[in-house]
């Protein structure tokens, strides 16, 4: 053992490995919680022995997942499917996902196949290609009112252009129903559909008539007609 | 002054591919789930026992990790920790609906891979540390590990520990303080020598 470790307190060895195999519940959790948090010892062997419960988890050995894995998972993430709050997955609905989707998602894995092509911006929302390539432009923009992001619109070029609309935080009761409108160059606008959000979430998303580079941006508009949330592509 | 080099999706860490899914890049989703993806679905099946529900559990990860890139915070660990956790506890959340029953103390994936009788395959020990972490573990008391094992790897508590192994609840919470702390000092001798 390293000497120079603080003795943490010798009633509270058991408690402190159990909180950090995070398999302590109700009124010891609260307690060793609140022990913790005045008590230096006691919080750096916490500290010490949570580390060595996450290292362990890597000892799983690897697997490899059944083919298509990664496509499965950005589909789901295109789709907007969240994990279930009880932690069990959502049922399958690969068969009523709308081909674009699958268009948006093949775009994407295609870009990530091309060796080395995939560049990272780290000063851009935007994964621009390299000069003279031809793969598809994915950008990204926040949705915001008055300062506040309320979410993201992500377009897509390429074969199959789209869009993609995700409300993270356009609170209001209940279900209600959007409008997603475009602005295009020359400021002429384009509705492009309507939308279902629930607790104020929501995602949606629609192929493309026109070119990505005419969008300027995008609005979501509530059923009176007013501009819930505006974003510049 | 040097210019700035471009990074390619292939080899960024996982710390900028998580700031580049919070905003929506798929490239940099695709290229972290491609870095993580045996490792996940290898914890969620070593848990589970059952590739369908390993399988669903593992995108369930993935999913939550993406949607949630925007607020991984890297001071507070590693994204593959995180990763893993979040696979863990979803595992763990699974394994309880879907299968109520106690964990047979007999069918444990990881408690035979703690025991230090074989090394998997697969498993990321390049690191020093996790070797040490894997050599520890084959060190303690196999009462100990197997009720790590049970905690670490299963989410039970010590009253659930205690039901399985057929023992008192103060021996199952000595045999998991006991079981930590070894590992704990076991890896902290390496580190301070």
């Amino acid at each position: 053992m390293r000497r120079d470790r603080p003795v943490p307190c010798p009633d509270r060895h058991d408690a402190l490995a159990e909180l950090a195999l995070g398999t302590l519940a109700g009124q010891e959790r609260s307690d060793i919680l609140a022990h913790v948090a005045r008590c230096h010892p006691c919080a750096l062997e916490l500290s010490e022995l949570s580390r060595i419960t996450d290292d362990l988890l890597q000892l799983a050995p690897a697997a490899n997942p059944p083919a298509g894995f990664e496509l499965r998972v950005v589909e789901r993430v295109l789709a907007g499917s969240t994990t279930a709050p009880t932690g069990l997955p959502r049922p399958r609905e690969r068969r009523r996902r709308a081909s674009w989707r699958l268009a948006a998602v093949a775009a994407v894995l295609a870009a990530v196949v091309g060796a080395g092509a995939a560049v990272l911006a780290s000063s851009t929302t935007a994964s621009k290609p390299p000069p003279g390539a031809s793969r598809p432009v994915t950008l990204s923009a926040s949705l915001t009112r008055h300062g506040r992001v309320l979410g993201h619109v992500r377009v897509s070029s390429g074969r199959t252009p789209w869009l993609f609309v995700t409300v993270d935080d356009l609170s209001g009761p209940g279900s209600r129903t959007v409008a997603c409108e475009v602005t295009l160059v020359g400021g002429t606008t384009e509705k492009l559909g309507r939308f279902r959000l629930s607790q104020g979430y929501g995602s949606w998303g629609v192929p493309l008539a026109a070119p990505v580079d005419s969008l300027r941006g995008a609005i979501l508009v509530g059923s009176d007609g007013s501009v819930l949330a505006s974003a510049r592509i | 002054m040097a210019r700035p080099r471009a990074t390619s999706s292939d080899e960024a860490p996982d710390e900028a591919l998580l700031a580049g899914m919070a905003v929506g890049d798929e490239r940099a989703g695709v290229v972290f789930v491609r870095r993580y993806q045996r490792r996940v679905y290898g914890l969620a099946l070593g848990i589970l026992r059952d590739p369908g529900m390993a399988e669903d559990v593992a995108q369930d990860a993935f999913v939550r990790a993406w949607t949630h890139a925007s607020v991984f915070d890297p001071r507070r660990g590693a994204a593959a920790t995180w990763l893993l956790t979040i696979t863990r506890n979803l595992s763990i959340d699974a394994l309880r609906v879907r299968r109520p029953e106690p964990t047979d103390p007999g069918d444990l994936a990881f408690a035979e891979l703690a025991s230090g009788e074989r090394l998997p395959e697969d498993a990321v020990l390049a690191d020093e540390m996790l070797t040490q972490l894997h050599n520890a573990l084959a060190g303690i008391p196999e009462a100990q590990r197997r009720a790590v094992a049970l905690a670490a790897f299963y989410g039970r508590s010590a009253q659930e520990i205690a039901e399985l192994e057929s023992v008192p609840l103060g021996t199952a919470k000595s045999r998991i303080r006991m079981g930590l702390t070894k590992l704990r000092d076991a890896v902290s001798v390496e580190e301070a020598s």
